[in-house]
Protein backbone atom coordinates (compact mmCIF):
# COMPACT_ATOMS: atom_id res chain seq x y z
CA UNK A 1 0.00 0.00 0.00
CA UNK A 2 2.58 2.13 1.31
CA UNK A 3 4.85 1.15 -1.62
CA UNK A 4 2.05 1.83 -4.46
CA UNK A 5 1.82 5.11 -2.92
CA UNK A 6 5.78 5.87 -3.46
CA UNK A 7 5.96 4.66 -6.51
CA UNK A 8 3.14 6.57 -8.12
CA UNK A 9 5.02 9.95 -7.43
CA UNK A 10 8.52 10.74 -8.75
CA UNK A 11 8.09 13.56 -5.48
CA UNK A 12 6.81 11.39 -2.87
CA UNK A 13 9.79 8.52 -3.60
CA UNK A 14 12.48 11.20 -3.80
CA UNK A 15 11.29 13.27 -0.64
CA UNK A 16 10.52 10.08 1.71
CA UNK A 17 14.24 8.42 0.44
CA UNK A 18 15.91 11.97 1.17
CA UNK A 19 14.06 12.61 4.73
CA UNK A 20 14.72 9.02 5.69
CA UNK A 21 18.57 9.66 4.49
CA UNK A 22 18.70 13.24 6.61
CA UNK A 23 17.00 11.13 9.32
CA UNK A 24 19.49 8.30 9.94
CA UNK A 25 22.71 10.18 9.79
CA UNK A 26 21.36 12.53 12.21
CA UNK A 27 20.21 9.18 14.39
CA UNK A 28 24.23 7.80 14.04
CA UNK A 29 25.40 11.29 14.87
CA UNK A 30 23.40 11.47 17.58
CA UNK A 31 24.15 8.42 19.38
CA UNK A 32 27.99 8.98 17.95
CA UNK A 33 28.49 12.27 19.82
CA UNK A 34 26.57 11.20 22.46
CA UNK A 35 28.45 8.31 23.32
CA UNK A 36 31.35 10.79 23.13
CA UNK A 37 30.14 13.21 25.45
CA UNK A 38 28.62 10.56 27.79
CA UNK A 39 32.38 8.99 27.80
CA UNK A 40 33.88 12.29 28.12
CA UNK A 41 31.70 13.67 31.36
CA UNK A 42 31.93 10.11 32.65
CA UNK A 43 35.80 10.45 32.38
CA UNK A 44 35.61 14.08 34.04
CA UNK A 45 32.99 13.33 36.91
CA UNK A 46 35.49 10.18 37.32
CA UNK A 47 36.67 11.09 41.00
CA UNK A 48 34.87 9.74 43.78
CA UNK A 49 34.44 13.13 45.57
CA UNK A 50 31.71 14.22 42.56
CA UNK A 51 28.51 14.42 43.20
CA UNK A 52 26.88 11.89 41.47
CA UNK A 53 23.81 13.48 41.04
CA UNK A 54 25.13 16.81 40.06
CA UNK A 55 27.00 14.48 36.77
CA UNK A 56 23.35 12.88 36.05
CA UNK A 57 21.50 15.53 35.86
CA UNK A 58 24.57 17.40 33.17
CA UNK A 59 24.09 14.02 31.34
CA UNK A 60 20.78 14.19 30.64
CA UNK A 61 20.98 17.75 29.99
CA UNK A 62 23.41 17.38 27.18
CA UNK A 63 21.35 14.55 25.93
CA UNK A 64 18.47 16.50 25.76
CA UNK A 65 20.42 19.24 23.70
CA UNK A 66 21.28 16.91 21.29
CA UNK A 67 18.09 15.52 20.56
CA UNK A 68 16.67 19.19 20.47
CA UNK A 69 19.19 19.67 18.13
CA UNK A 70 19.18 16.49 16.21
CA UNK A 71 14.96 17.56 15.96
CA UNK A 72 15.51 21.02 14.54
CA UNK A 73 18.29 20.19 12.49
CA UNK A 74 15.75 17.53 11.03
CA UNK A 75 12.90 19.30 10.47
CA UNK A 76 14.59 22.23 8.88
CA UNK A 77 16.46 19.65 6.91
CA UNK A 78 12.48 18.34 5.77
CA UNK A 79 11.74 21.85 4.78
CA UNK A 80 14.88 22.03 2.58
CA UNK A 81 14.23 18.74 1.04
CA UNK A 82 11.13 19.53 0.08
CA UNK A 83 11.45 22.86 -1.56
CA UNK A 84 14.65 21.35 -2.98
CA UNK A 85 12.76 18.44 -4.27
CA UNK A 86 9.93 20.33 -5.88
CA UNK A 87 12.36 23.05 -7.44
CA UNK A 88 14.15 20.37 -8.43
CA UNK A 89 11.54 18.52 -10.32
CA UNK A 90 10.16 21.65 -12.06
CA UNK A 91 11.75 21.15 -15.30
CA UNK A 92 10.37 17.40 -15.19
CA UNK A 93 6.80 18.89 -14.25
CA UNK A 94 7.43 21.60 -17.26
CA UNK A 95 7.92 18.68 -19.67
CA UNK A 96 4.86 16.43 -17.96
CA UNK A 97 2.40 19.37 -18.58
CA UNK A 98 3.37 20.61 -22.30
CA UNK A 99 3.63 16.61 -23.33
CA UNK A 100 -0.21 16.34 -21.87
CA UNK A 101 -0.81 19.75 -23.60
CA UNK A 102 0.00 17.96 -26.89
CA UNK A 103 -2.81 17.52 -29.67
CA UNK A 104 -2.11 15.77 -32.99
CA UNK A 105 -5.58 17.73 -34.41
CA UNK A 106 -3.88 21.34 -33.81
CA UNK A 107 -0.37 20.49 -35.06
CA UNK A 108 1.61 19.13 -31.98
CA UNK A 109 4.75 21.74 -30.83
CA UNK A 110 7.59 20.14 -29.65
CA UNK A 111 8.47 19.64 -26.25
CA UNK A 112 10.45 23.05 -24.93
CA UNK A 113 14.07 22.15 -24.29
CA UNK A 114 15.47 25.81 -22.90
CA UNK A 115 16.01 25.14 -19.03
CA UNK A 116 15.80 21.60 -19.28
CA UNK A 117 18.27 19.69 -16.69
CA UNK A 118 21.12 17.57 -18.92
CA UNK A 119 19.99 14.20 -17.71
CA UNK A 120 16.26 14.51 -19.01
CA UNK A 121 17.28 16.36 -22.33
CA UNK A 122 18.01 13.33 -24.47
CA UNK A 123 14.63 11.94 -23.46
CA UNK A 124 12.82 15.21 -25.17
CA UNK A 125 14.89 15.41 -27.97
CA UNK A 126 14.33 12.15 -28.48
CA UNK A 127 10.52 12.10 -27.59
CA UNK A 128 9.98 15.31 -30.30
CA UNK A 129 12.07 13.89 -32.79
CA UNK A 130 9.29 11.13 -32.64
CA UNK A 131 6.40 13.44 -32.47
CA UNK A 132 8.35 15.07 -35.65
CA UNK A 133 7.94 11.84 -37.50
CA UNK A 134 4.67 10.47 -36.61
CA UNK A 135 3.15 14.14 -37.69
CA UNK A 136 5.03 13.69 -40.92
CA UNK A 137 3.51 9.97 -41.42
CA UNK A 138 0.04 11.79 -40.33
CA UNK A 139 0.50 14.47 -43.15
CA UNK A 140 1.46 11.94 -45.63
CA UNK A 141 -1.72 9.54 -44.69
CA UNK A 142 -3.84 12.95 -44.75
CA UNK A 143 -2.38 13.80 -48.35
CA UNK A 144 -2.55 10.59 -49.50
CA UNK A 145 -6.54 10.38 -47.99
CA UNK A 146 -7.14 13.60 -50.55
CA UNK A 147 -5.46 12.25 -53.13
CA UNK A 148 -7.74 9.30 -53.09
CA UNK A 149 -10.71 11.04 -52.67
CA UNK A 150 -9.53 13.47 -55.54
CA UNK A 151 -8.92 9.93 -57.72
CA UNK A 152 -11.81 8.30 -56.69
CA UNK A 153 -14.72 11.09 -56.59
CA UNK A 154 -13.75 12.17 -60.13
CA UNK A 155 -14.90 9.34 -61.87
CA UNK A 156 -17.87 9.06 -59.72
CA UNK A 157 -18.94 12.39 -60.60
CA UNK A 158 -18.86 11.26 -64.28
CA UNK A 159 -20.53 8.10 -63.73
CA UNK A 160 -23.39 9.76 -61.75
CA UNK A 161 -23.50 12.88 -63.89
CA UNK A 162 -23.89 11.24 -67.31
CA UNK A 163 -26.43 9.01 -65.59
CA UNK A 164 -28.85 12.11 -64.29
CA UNK A 165 -28.47 13.29 -67.70
CA UNK A 166 -29.93 10.47 -69.84
CA UNK A 167 -32.55 9.88 -67.10
CA UNK A 168 -33.31 13.16 -67.11
CA UNK A 169 -33.29 13.47 -71.46
CA UNK A 170 -34.76 9.75 -71.93
CA UNK A 171 -33.62 9.99 -75.50
CA UNK A 172 -33.06 6.35 -76.41
CA UNK A 173 -30.87 7.36 -79.10
CA UNK A 174 -28.57 8.92 -76.81
CA UNK A 175 -28.85 6.40 -73.99
CA UNK A 176 -26.16 4.14 -75.84
CA UNK A 177 -23.32 6.94 -75.76
CA UNK A 178 -24.19 7.65 -72.39
CA UNK A 179 -23.73 3.74 -71.08
CA UNK A 180 -20.73 3.66 -73.05
CA UNK A 181 -19.46 6.47 -71.35
CA UNK A 182 -20.25 5.25 -68.03
CA UNK A 183 -18.72 2.08 -68.43
CA UNK A 184 -15.46 3.88 -69.61
CA UNK A 185 -15.81 5.40 -65.88
CA UNK A 186 -16.64 2.61 -64.05
CA UNK A 187 -13.41 0.69 -65.73
CA UNK A 188 -11.24 3.67 -64.51
CA UNK A 189 -12.42 3.41 -61.57
CA UNK A 190 -12.11 -0.70 -61.37
CA UNK A 191 -8.48 0.53 -62.40
CA UNK A 192 -7.77 2.50 -59.41
CA UNK A 193 -9.60 0.39 -57.11
CA UNK A 194 -7.58 -2.35 -57.95
CA UNK A 195 -4.32 -0.44 -58.22
CA UNK A 196 -5.03 0.92 -54.67
CA UNK A 197 -5.48 -2.91 -53.33
CA UNK A 198 -2.29 -3.74 -55.10
CA UNK A 199 -0.75 -1.46 -53.67
CA UNK A 200 -1.45 -2.01 -49.91
CA UNK A 201 -1.70 -5.81 -50.20
CA UNK A 202 2.20 -6.19 -52.11
CA UNK A 203 4.22 -7.73 -49.35
CA UNK A 204 7.78 -8.84 -50.17
CA UNK A 205 7.36 -12.00 -48.89
CA UNK A 206 3.62 -13.12 -50.69
CA UNK A 207 5.17 -11.27 -54.16
CA UNK A 208 8.33 -13.48 -54.00
CA UNK A 209 6.33 -16.56 -53.70
CA UNK A 210 4.27 -15.59 -56.75
CA UNK A 211 7.06 -15.01 -59.28
CA UNK A 212 6.33 -16.24 -62.48
CA UNK A 213 8.40 -16.20 -66.23
CA UNK A 214 6.52 -13.58 -68.42
CA UNK A 215 7.22 -12.24 -71.92
CA UNK A 216 6.66 -8.09 -71.10
CA UNK A 217 5.26 -7.66 -75.18
CA UNK A 218 2.75 -10.19 -74.50
CA UNK A 219 1.76 -8.40 -71.03
CA UNK A 220 2.22 -4.59 -72.77
CA UNK A 221 -0.12 -5.98 -75.76
CA UNK A 222 -2.95 -6.98 -73.65
CA UNK A 223 -3.06 -3.77 -71.11
CA UNK A 224 -2.54 -2.04 -74.53
CA UNK A 225 -5.61 -4.48 -76.15
CA UNK A 226 -8.15 -3.08 -72.46
CA UNK A 227 -6.98 0.50 -73.13
CA UNK A 228 -7.96 0.49 -76.59
CA UNK A 229 -11.26 -0.10 -75.84
CA UNK A 230 -11.51 2.00 -73.26
CA UNK A 231 -9.79 4.95 -74.19
CA UNK A 232 -8.87 4.61 -77.88
CA UNK A 233 -7.83 8.73 -78.27
CA UNK A 234 -5.14 7.83 -75.91
CA UNK A 235 -4.08 4.58 -76.95
CA UNK A 236 -3.52 6.22 -80.71
CA UNK A 237 -0.81 8.30 -78.77
CA UNK A 238 1.24 5.16 -77.25
CA UNK A 239 4.33 4.19 -79.03
CA UNK A 240 5.19 1.14 -78.38
CA UNK A 241 9.12 -0.35 -78.54
CA UNK A 242 9.34 -3.89 -77.09
CA UNK A 243 11.72 -6.64 -77.91
CA UNK A 244 9.31 -9.77 -78.48
CA UNK A 245 12.04 -11.76 -76.81
CA UNK A 246 11.97 -9.93 -73.76
CA UNK A 247 10.78 -12.37 -70.66
CA UNK A 248 11.11 -11.50 -67.17
CA UNK A 249 10.45 -13.31 -63.60
CA UNK A 250 7.57 -11.15 -62.30
CA UNK A 251 3.98 -11.26 -60.57
CA UNK A 252 2.09 -11.08 -63.49
CA UNK A 253 -0.82 -9.12 -61.57
CA UNK A 254 1.42 -6.33 -60.28
CA UNK A 255 3.05 -5.89 -63.63
CA UNK A 256 -0.02 -5.12 -65.41
CA UNK A 257 -0.78 -2.64 -62.41
CA UNK A 258 2.48 -0.63 -62.59
CA UNK A 259 1.76 -0.78 -66.57
CA UNK A 260 -1.78 0.69 -66.27
CA UNK A 261 -0.54 3.61 -63.42
CA UNK A 262 2.35 4.25 -65.90
CA UNK A 263 0.28 4.70 -68.92
CA UNK A 264 -2.43 5.99 -67.13
CA UNK A 265 -0.54 8.73 -65.93
CA UNK A 266 1.63 9.88 -68.82
CA UNK A 267 -1.89 9.75 -70.53
CA UNK A 268 -3.29 12.04 -68.11
CA UNK A 269 -0.91 14.19 -67.06
CA UNK A 270 1.56 14.55 -70.18
CA UNK A 271 1.31 17.23 -72.96
CA UNK A 272 -2.24 16.10 -74.73
CA UNK A 273 -1.24 14.97 -78.29
CA UNK A 274 1.68 14.56 -77.76
CA UNK A 275 3.17 10.67 -77.97
CA UNK A 276 3.85 8.61 -74.56
CA UNK A 277 6.55 6.09 -75.61
CA UNK A 278 6.86 2.38 -73.67
CA UNK A 279 10.09 0.84 -73.98
CA UNK A 280 12.06 -2.27 -73.00
CA UNK A 281 15.68 -2.14 -71.99
CA UNK A 282 17.54 -5.26 -71.34
CA UNK A 283 20.70 -4.24 -69.30
CA UNK A 284 21.47 -7.32 -67.19
CA UNK A 285 24.84 -7.07 -68.97
CA UNK A 286 25.38 -3.55 -67.02
CA UNK A 287 23.90 -5.07 -64.13
CA UNK A 288 21.08 -3.81 -63.73
CA UNK A 289 18.50 -6.04 -65.08
CA UNK A 290 15.67 -5.41 -67.66
CA UNK A 291 14.64 -1.66 -67.24
CA UNK A 292 10.56 -0.20 -68.32
CA UNK A 293 10.64 2.85 -69.50
CA UNK A 294 7.93 4.92 -70.13
CA UNK A 295 8.38 8.45 -71.74
CA UNK A 296 5.95 11.85 -71.99
CA UNK A 297 6.40 15.25 -72.90
CA UNK A 298 5.88 16.86 -69.41
CA UNK A 299 6.45 20.56 -70.68
CA UNK A 300 5.59 22.27 -67.41
CA UNK A 301 7.48 20.13 -64.83
CA UNK A 302 10.78 21.24 -63.73
CA UNK A 303 13.61 19.05 -62.09
CA UNK A 304 13.11 20.23 -58.61
CA UNK A 305 9.44 18.57 -58.91
CA UNK A 306 10.75 15.21 -59.70
CA UNK A 307 11.37 13.75 -56.09
CA UNK A 308 8.37 15.01 -55.42
CA UNK A 309 5.88 13.13 -57.48
CA UNK A 310 6.76 9.87 -55.30
CA UNK A 311 6.29 10.57 -52.33
CA UNK A 312 3.19 12.04 -52.91
CA UNK A 313 3.96 14.56 -49.80
CA UNK A 314 4.55 18.04 -51.63
CA UNK A 315 4.48 20.89 -49.27
CA UNK A 316 0.89 22.70 -49.88
CA UNK A 317 1.47 25.40 -52.12
CA UNK A 318 3.83 22.97 -54.13
CA UNK A 319 0.57 20.41 -54.01
CA UNK A 320 -1.70 22.77 -56.37
CA UNK A 321 1.42 23.48 -58.70
CA UNK A 322 2.54 19.87 -58.73
CA UNK A 323 -1.62 19.43 -59.93
CA UNK A 324 -1.58 21.68 -62.00
CA UNK A 325 1.78 20.12 -64.19
CA UNK A 326 2.43 17.54 -66.55
CA UNK A 327 3.64 13.88 -64.90
CA UNK A 328 2.20 14.25 -61.45
CA UNK A 329 -0.59 11.49 -59.67
CA UNK A 330 -1.46 9.03 -57.34
CA UNK A 331 -0.53 6.61 -59.96
CA UNK A 332 3.29 7.04 -59.47
CA UNK A 333 2.75 6.40 -55.87
CA UNK A 334 0.96 3.34 -56.25
CA UNK A 335 4.29 2.20 -58.61
CA UNK A 336 6.72 3.62 -56.11
CA UNK A 337 4.35 0.77 -53.43
CA UNK A 338 5.12 -1.85 -55.52
CA UNK A 339 8.77 -1.50 -57.10
CA UNK A 340 9.52 -1.61 -52.90
CA UNK A 341 7.53 -4.54 -52.63
CA UNK A 342 9.32 -6.15 -55.97
CA UNK A 343 12.68 -4.84 -55.60
CA UNK A 344 12.51 -2.84 -58.26
CA UNK A 345 14.35 1.07 -58.75
CA UNK A 346 11.73 3.59 -59.16
CA UNK A 347 13.59 6.74 -61.33
CA UNK A 348 12.46 9.77 -62.75
CA UNK A 349 14.33 12.19 -64.70
CA UNK A 350 13.43 15.02 -66.98
CA UNK A 351 16.08 16.19 -69.93
CA UNK A 352 16.28 18.81 -71.88
CA UNK A 353 13.44 18.49 -74.26
CA UNK A 354 10.91 18.21 -71.27
CA UNK A 355 10.52 14.62 -71.86
CA UNK A 356 9.25 12.77 -68.49
CA UNK A 357 10.76 9.72 -68.20
CA UNK A 358 9.71 6.95 -65.83
CA UNK A 359 12.26 4.21 -65.18
CA UNK A 360 11.29 0.74 -63.38
CA UNK A 361 14.89 -0.92 -62.86
CA UNK A 362 16.35 -4.29 -61.72
CA UNK A 363 13.65 -6.83 -63.61
CA UNK A 364 14.94 -10.27 -63.05
CA UNK A 365 14.94 -11.06 -66.67
CA UNK A 366 15.23 -14.63 -68.26
CA UNK B 1 -27.17 33.82 -68.37
CA UNK B 2 -23.65 32.68 -69.46
CA UNK B 3 -21.82 30.03 -67.21
CA UNK B 4 -17.80 29.03 -67.88
CA UNK B 5 -17.36 25.48 -66.48
CA UNK B 6 -13.51 24.59 -65.81
CA UNK B 7 -13.00 21.30 -65.64
CA UNK B 8 -10.64 18.83 -67.02
CA UNK B 9 -12.64 15.57 -66.99
CA UNK B 10 -14.13 15.68 -70.58
CA UNK B 11 -17.34 13.17 -69.44
CA UNK B 12 -18.23 15.38 -66.68
CA UNK B 13 -17.94 18.46 -68.22
CA UNK B 14 -19.61 17.39 -71.67
CA UNK B 15 -22.78 16.03 -69.21
CA UNK B 16 -22.76 19.74 -67.10
CA UNK B 17 -22.29 21.43 -70.31
CA UNK B 18 -25.13 19.34 -72.24
CA UNK B 19 -27.80 19.33 -68.97
CA UNK B 20 -27.13 23.18 -68.50
CA UNK B 21 -28.31 24.07 -71.82
CA UNK B 22 -31.06 22.23 -71.81
CA UNK B 23 -32.00 24.86 -69.24
CA UNK B 24 -31.54 27.43 -71.47
CA UNK B 25 -27.38 28.40 -70.13
CA UNK B 26 -24.85 29.81 -72.40
CA UNK B 27 -22.09 27.60 -71.13
CA UNK B 28 -18.50 27.65 -72.68
CA UNK B 29 -15.87 24.69 -71.53
CA UNK B 30 -12.55 25.34 -70.23
CA UNK B 31 -10.32 22.29 -70.11
CA UNK B 32 -7.65 23.23 -68.30
CA UNK B 33 -6.61 26.57 -66.28
CA UNK B 34 -4.66 28.32 -68.96
CA UNK B 35 -7.52 27.63 -71.60
CA UNK B 36 -9.78 29.22 -68.57
CA UNK B 37 -7.69 32.55 -67.96
CA UNK B 38 -7.86 32.68 -71.53
CA UNK B 39 -11.72 32.77 -71.84
CA UNK B 40 -12.07 35.31 -68.70
CA UNK B 41 -9.81 37.49 -70.35
CA UNK B 42 -12.47 37.94 -73.49
CA UNK B 43 -16.16 37.21 -71.81
CA UNK B 44 -17.15 38.21 -68.76
CA UNK B 45 -19.14 35.49 -67.30
CA UNK B 46 -21.82 35.65 -64.75
CA UNK B 47 -20.93 32.22 -63.46
CA UNK B 48 -17.95 29.86 -63.24
CA UNK B 49 -18.22 26.52 -62.45
CA UNK B 50 -14.55 25.45 -61.44
CA UNK B 51 -12.85 22.53 -60.33
CA UNK B 52 -9.60 23.33 -58.78
CA UNK B 53 -6.90 19.94 -59.90
CA UNK B 54 -6.40 21.18 -63.36
CA UNK B 55 -3.59 20.82 -65.46
CA UNK B 56 -1.45 23.84 -66.45
CA UNK B 57 -2.73 26.14 -64.13
CA UNK B 58 -4.51 25.58 -60.98
CA UNK B 59 -8.40 26.32 -59.78
CA UNK B 60 -6.79 28.65 -57.24
CA UNK B 61 -4.80 30.48 -59.43
CA UNK B 62 -7.96 30.64 -61.66
CA UNK B 63 -9.92 32.07 -58.66
CA UNK B 64 -7.14 34.53 -57.93
CA UNK B 65 -7.26 35.72 -61.35
CA UNK B 66 -11.19 35.90 -60.99
CA UNK B 67 -11.06 38.08 -57.94
CA UNK B 68 -8.44 40.45 -59.62
CA UNK B 69 -11.10 41.60 -62.19
CA UNK B 70 -13.57 44.03 -61.56
CA UNK B 71 -16.25 41.75 -63.16
CA UNK B 72 -18.63 40.76 -60.33
CA UNK B 73 -18.70 36.94 -61.30
CA UNK B 74 -19.89 34.60 -58.91
CA UNK B 75 -17.81 31.31 -58.24
CA UNK B 76 -18.90 27.84 -57.60
CA UNK B 77 -16.00 25.38 -57.05
CA UNK B 78 -16.76 22.03 -57.76
CA UNK B 79 -13.80 19.74 -56.07
CA UNK B 80 -13.31 16.08 -55.19
CA UNK B 81 -11.19 17.87 -52.72
CA UNK B 82 -13.18 17.20 -49.26
CA UNK B 83 -11.04 18.30 -46.45
CA UNK B 84 -11.79 21.52 -44.25
CA UNK B 85 -8.84 23.35 -45.45
CA UNK B 86 -9.39 23.12 -49.00
CA UNK B 87 -13.64 24.59 -48.76
CA UNK B 88 -12.37 27.12 -46.28
CA UNK B 89 -9.37 28.12 -48.60
CA UNK B 90 -11.33 28.62 -51.84
CA UNK B 91 -13.97 30.63 -49.78
CA UNK B 92 -11.70 32.46 -47.97
CA UNK B 93 -10.11 33.55 -51.66
CA UNK B 94 -13.61 34.81 -52.86
CA UNK B 95 -15.09 31.09 -54.11
CA UNK B 96 -19.07 32.22 -53.64
CA UNK B 97 -19.87 28.63 -53.00
CA UNK B 98 -18.18 24.72 -53.02
CA UNK B 99 -19.85 21.53 -53.62
CA UNK B 100 -17.77 18.22 -53.49
CA UNK B 101 -17.82 15.27 -55.93
CA UNK B 102 -19.61 13.52 -56.97
CA UNK B 103 -22.74 15.61 -56.46
CA UNK B 104 -26.63 15.66 -57.39
CA UNK B 105 -27.35 17.33 -60.39
CA UNK B 106 -30.63 19.00 -59.42
CA UNK B 107 -28.32 20.44 -56.49
CA UNK B 108 -25.69 21.55 -58.50
CA UNK B 109 -28.58 23.52 -60.62
CA UNK B 110 -29.84 24.76 -57.64
CA UNK B 111 -27.17 26.47 -56.34
CA UNK B 112 -26.31 27.62 -60.08
CA UNK B 113 -29.54 29.57 -59.88
CA UNK B 114 -29.26 30.59 -56.84
CA UNK B 115 -25.68 31.75 -57.52
CA UNK B 116 -26.75 33.77 -60.29
CA UNK B 117 -29.46 35.33 -58.50
CA UNK B 118 -27.17 36.82 -56.21
CA UNK B 119 -24.72 38.17 -58.67
CA UNK B 120 -28.16 40.28 -59.84
CA UNK B 121 -28.85 40.59 -56.04
CA UNK B 122 -32.17 39.43 -56.25
CA UNK B 123 -33.44 37.15 -52.93
CA UNK B 124 -36.51 34.98 -54.72
CA UNK B 125 -36.36 33.10 -57.80
CA UNK B 126 -39.30 35.50 -59.07
CA UNK B 127 -38.80 38.64 -61.37
CA UNK B 128 -42.22 40.15 -61.87
CA UNK B 129 -43.20 42.72 -64.04
CA UNK B 130 -47.01 43.94 -64.23
CA UNK B 131 -49.10 40.63 -65.05
CA UNK B 132 -45.73 38.52 -66.19
CA UNK B 133 -44.14 36.59 -63.71
CA UNK B 134 -40.44 34.57 -64.40
CA UNK B 135 -40.10 31.97 -61.93
CA UNK B 136 -36.55 31.65 -62.49
CA UNK B 137 -36.36 28.34 -60.37
CA UNK B 138 -38.64 26.57 -63.05
CA UNK B 139 -37.36 28.62 -66.22
CA UNK B 140 -40.98 29.44 -66.83
CA UNK B 141 -42.64 32.74 -68.03
CA UNK B 142 -46.18 32.99 -66.53
CA UNK B 143 -48.92 35.54 -67.54
CA UNK B 144 -51.80 35.72 -65.03
CA UNK B 145 -50.79 31.95 -63.53
CA UNK B 146 -50.85 30.13 -67.26
CA UNK B 147 -47.54 29.35 -68.53
CA UNK B 148 -45.88 31.02 -71.91
CA UNK B 149 -44.90 28.55 -74.51
CA UNK B 150 -41.37 30.86 -74.93
CA UNK B 151 -38.47 28.55 -76.34
CA UNK B 152 -35.29 28.42 -73.87
CA UNK B 153 -33.58 31.60 -75.77
CA UNK B 154 -36.67 33.52 -75.38
CA UNK B 155 -36.85 33.19 -72.15
CA UNK B 156 -33.08 33.59 -72.05
CA UNK B 157 -33.72 36.78 -73.48
CA UNK B 158 -36.52 37.79 -71.48
CA UNK B 159 -35.04 37.10 -68.29
CA UNK B 160 -31.82 38.79 -68.86
CA UNK B 161 -33.57 42.27 -69.97
CA UNK B 162 -35.67 42.00 -66.74
CA UNK B 163 -32.66 41.34 -65.01
CA UNK B 164 -31.14 44.79 -65.57
CA UNK B 165 -34.47 46.22 -65.79
CA UNK B 166 -33.76 49.62 -66.75
CA UNK B 167 -30.25 49.13 -68.71
CA UNK B 168 -30.05 48.63 -72.41
CA UNK B 169 -28.29 45.71 -73.66
CA UNK B 170 -27.28 46.27 -76.93
CA UNK B 171 -27.70 42.75 -79.59
CA UNK B 172 -24.05 41.29 -78.79
CA UNK B 173 -24.39 41.56 -75.08
CA UNK B 174 -27.63 39.70 -75.42
CA UNK B 175 -25.83 37.45 -78.01
CA UNK B 176 -22.68 36.79 -75.37
CA UNK B 177 -25.46 35.83 -72.56
CA UNK B 178 -27.56 33.39 -74.27
CA UNK B 179 -24.39 31.55 -76.47
CA UNK B 180 -21.35 29.91 -75.72
CA UNK B 181 -18.26 31.13 -76.96
CA UNK B 182 -18.32 28.13 -80.02
CA UNK B 183 -21.68 29.44 -81.06
CA UNK B 184 -21.15 30.78 -84.77
CA UNK B 185 -24.37 31.85 -85.07
CA UNK B 186 -24.45 35.90 -86.01
CA UNK B 187 -25.87 38.20 -82.98
CA UNK B 188 -28.28 39.36 -85.68
CA UNK B 189 -30.40 36.30 -84.43
CA UNK B 190 -31.15 38.07 -81.12
CA UNK B 191 -33.65 40.25 -83.47
CA UNK B 192 -35.32 37.47 -84.68
CA UNK B 193 -36.01 36.36 -81.36
CA UNK B 194 -37.06 39.50 -79.57
CA UNK B 195 -39.27 39.77 -82.15
CA UNK B 196 -40.87 36.41 -81.50
CA UNK B 197 -40.68 36.88 -78.02
CA UNK B 198 -42.65 40.28 -78.89
CA UNK B 199 -45.12 38.33 -80.99
CA UNK B 200 -45.75 35.67 -77.74
CA UNK B 201 -45.84 38.46 -75.63
CA UNK B 202 -48.64 40.61 -77.51
CA UNK B 203 -50.77 37.64 -77.82
CA UNK B 204 -50.54 36.97 -74.23
CA UNK B 205 -51.80 40.63 -73.73
CA UNK B 206 -48.61 42.43 -72.17
CA UNK B 207 -47.36 44.91 -74.88
CA UNK B 208 -44.87 47.29 -75.10
CA UNK B 209 -42.45 45.78 -72.81
CA UNK B 210 -39.45 45.12 -74.70
CA UNK B 211 -38.53 49.21 -75.92
CA UNK B 212 -35.87 49.10 -78.75
CA UNK B 213 -33.23 51.88 -78.63
CA UNK B 214 -31.74 52.35 -82.01
CA UNK B 215 -28.10 51.93 -82.40
CA UNK B 216 -28.06 51.22 -78.70
CA UNK B 217 -30.06 48.01 -78.28
CA UNK B 218 -33.24 46.93 -75.93
CA UNK B 219 -34.17 47.19 -72.70
CA UNK B 220 -37.16 46.56 -70.10
CA UNK B 221 -38.51 49.84 -68.81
Amino acid sequence: MFRDFLHRSLQRRLLVSLLLGVGLSLAVFQIVVDQLVDRYIARSFASPSVNTVERDRLLRAVDLVLLGGVITVLGVSAIVVVIAVRRGLEPLERVGTAAQALSMDRGAQALPLADIPREIRPLCERFNELIERLLEALEHERRLAAGLAHELRTPLAEIRAIGEVAVARANVGELHESLRQMTSAASGLQGMIDSLLAAARADRGAVRQALEPMPVASAVRSRLERLRHADPASSARLVVNVDEDAWVHIEPRLFDVMLLNLLANAFQHGDDGSPVEIQWLDTTAAGTGGVLRVRNHAPHLTREDLRHLVERLPRPQEEDRLAATSGAGLGLWIIGRLCRALDLDLRLDLDEAQRLSVELAGFLTL
Amino acid sequence: MKILLVEDSERLAAALCSSLRDDGLAVDHAGDGRAALRQIRVYTYDLIILDLMLPQVSGLEVLKAVRRSPAPTRVLVLSARDQLEDRVGALNLGADDYLLKPFALTELKARVLALLRRRYGETSGLLKHEALTLDTNARVALVGGMALPLTPKEYGVLETLLRQRGKCLSRLELFESLYDGLNDASDRVIEVIVSTLRTKLTQAGIKSLIETRRGFGYRVP
